[in-house]
């Protein structure tokens, strides 16, 4: 394993954030009872798909500029590591909300619109299985993604917030949304974003590296 | 990779300092920590039972990392292979 200290530091991260996301003293608060716990586990999903899907489009965007096999299996591996993240979100998020919101899928802007998201990235993968010619299928897909990264963020940032949404920071609702976190639910918090992170990319990078070799032996 | 890194970093910055400038919300204090009217599950832990699900997670963990790590260690073999077979 060549530079490891990144490895070493995520599962570091993800330990203490299993320990304290479960142990530390959380606020009591109505609704959310012992629940307020999945926001380490739930939250980092989406964090740590934005990041892998930013660094997929960003070797989208090089590749376009300098087509090259390594950008195109960095992008797309990048691309399937975001869109597993972005499962896990939606899974998760259906089980708290099944309990806070009364119902797993209550067509909650946010929640339609990552929906939408993640279908916008399984058809990038379509896309990508269509097209016999590599060269062609590198360039298509690469410029599908920088569509599809440039209307999810609009989707999940900015149009959740024109409406009335259950999710924290849109609109008026009983939640989460009412609160602001404090420095001992942060302290956990962000080292759930980036211990989980770091985790996204480590399995990324194995899956780029295994698809380099591959690369290698089929010339 | 090094760049790649240090741009995860800087974004991650970006984030944190977004998620810092949001709306007006109510701040979390003290009270709502001693807020005894609302049900926790204080028996739970109290019986210590809250020791078992953090020894499960902790073990998930554990064999998951070990998974990751042994594949990592694969692939690094497997370019191993792939550049003596190159230099040949």
């Amino acid at each position: 394993m060549k530079k490891w200290w990144w490895k070493v530091l995520a599962v570091a991260l993800l330990l203490y954030v299993v320990i304290a996301g479960l142990l530390f003293d959380v606020p009591r608060l109505v609704i959310l009872n012992e629940t307020i716990r999945v926001l380490h586990f739930h939250v980092p999903m989406w964090f740590g798909m934005i990041l892998l899907l930013l660094a997929s489009v960003v070797y989208a965007i090089k590749n376009l500029a300098n087509p090259s096999a390594k950008n195109d299996i960095f992008s797309v591996e990048f691309a399937n590591l975001g869109t597993v993240f972005g499962i896990l979100g939606i899974v998760t998020g259906m089980i708290w909300a099944n309990f806070t919101w009364g119902e797993p899928w209550s067509n909650d802007p946010k929640q339609n619109a990552s929906a939408i998201g993640i279908l916008m990235y399984l058809a990038y993968f379509v896309l990508r299985g269509s097209i016999e010619d590599e060269n062609t299928k590198a360039r298509i897909s690469a410029v599908y993604n920088i569509f599809a990264f440039a209307i999810l963020i609009p989707l999940l940032f900015i149009l959740p917030r024109l409406t009335d949404s259950l999710h924290p920071g849109n609109g008026g609702n009983p939640g989460f949304n009412a609160y602001d976190l404090d420095s001992k639910l942060r302290k956990v918090f962000y080292t759930a974003v980036l211990g989980w992170t770091l985790l996204g990319f480590w399995i990324a990078t194995i899956r780029i590296r295994m698809r380099m070799v591959q690369n290698v032996l089929e010339k | 990779m090094k760049k790649m890194i240090t741009a995860c970093l800087i974004s991650f910055g970006l984030l944190l300092s977004g998620s810092l400038m949001a709306q007006e919300k109510r701040k979390i204090d003290d009270n709502d920590y001693a807020n005894q009217s609302v049900q926790m599950a204080d028996g739970f832990r109290a019986e210590g039972k809250i020791y078992v699900v953090v020894a499960v997670m902790v073990a998930l963990l554990g064999g998951l990392t070990f998974y990751v790590v042994s594949t990592d260690r694969k692939v690094t073999a497997l370019e191993k292979k792939v550049e003596e077979f190159l230099d040949k």
